[in-house]
């Protein structure tokens, strides 16, 4: 398990990025798989780095908790991230273009592509995002026809 | 981290970056365009291990950038993690992606 209390600053990514790595490297199940390992740094990477500058606005005013833990039973990543900014609108997400390409909206829609499932709800003044990943199963993140995704988002 | 490499062919820029190539980095050279001097770019990947999506929509940006100014936008030497993460976002339909810098040098100068 890890626990990581960050500010919410662009700059303070890179330390979240090499504390997630390195918890990752203690998973046996994990041992060498570096497209996995990616995978989740990067859906980490996005989820924070929406919370920088949507929740928070940029305005480096703000913290960012994180804890991760690994279900052996299950062979599942459990990944909640916390803060105290705006709430997440999901009506304001803008979705990317997959046909010509497009400058921005591919944050969250990489997270939802990577992970198994990602969940966001607010309670009282804090934004839980839930991230889980099944490690050990085979996946084929090479799909041809990459979709739009219907993860169990919670926009309550 | 960029790097500007010396391109032998006219009219084209050579952008090595190596690393994170994210939000962070994009910090350093995010205003950084192409020149009508100089549509043509080819951006080198080879030693980058890390991209996320503010790096690809300023790979957008420019693609489009030099596409206005009549030049061409391509990558090279993408590591599997990578190239794995443009196919997600079908980005490697959108760019032309080379294996080396040489590849797409002859594309531009055939």
């Amino acid at each position: 398990m890890v626990n990581i209390v960050m500010a919410a600053r662009i700059d303070t990514l890179v330390e979240i990025a090499t504390a997630i790595r390195q918890f990752l490297h203690t998973l046996p199940l994990l041992d060498d798989d570096q497209q996995t390992t990616y995978a989740i740094e990067l859906a980490v990477h996005e989820v924070c780095t929406n919370i920088i500058l949507h929740a928070y606005t940029a305005t480096d005013l703000g913290s960012i908790v994180l804890n991760a833990r690994f279900h052996p039973y299950q062979k599942q990543l459990e990944i909640n991230i916390y803060d105290w900014g705006t709430p997440f609108s999901p009506e304001h997400r803008v979705l990317p273009d997959l046909e010509d390409g497009q400058e921005g909206g591919y944050g969250l829609f990489i997270v939802e592509q990577l992970v198994d499932s990602l969940h966001y709800r607010r309670i009282a003044t804090t934004n839980h995002w839930r991230l889980i990943k099944n490690i050990g199963a085979a996946h084929d993140h090479s799909s041809s026809n990459p979709r739009y995704p219907n993860r169990d988002r919670d926009d309550s | 981290m960029m790097h500007h490499h010396m391109s032998p062919i006219p009219k084209t820029e050579i952008l090595a970056f190596e690393g994170r190539f994210d939000i962070h980095s994009l910090m350093h050279f995010r205003s950084w365009q192409p020149s009508a001097t100089m549509p043509h770019i080819i951006l080198d990947l080879s030693r980058v291990n890390f991209v996320d999506s503010a790096a690809l929509s300023w790979m957008v940006r420019l693609s489009k950038q030099a596409s206005m100014l009549n030049g061409s936008f391509q990558i090279c030497g993408l590591q599997q993690p990578v190239h794995i993460i443009l196919e997600l976002t079908r980005l490697d339909r959108v760019f032309v992606v080379t294996t080396t810098i040489d590849e797409a040098l002859a594309k531009i100068a055939p």
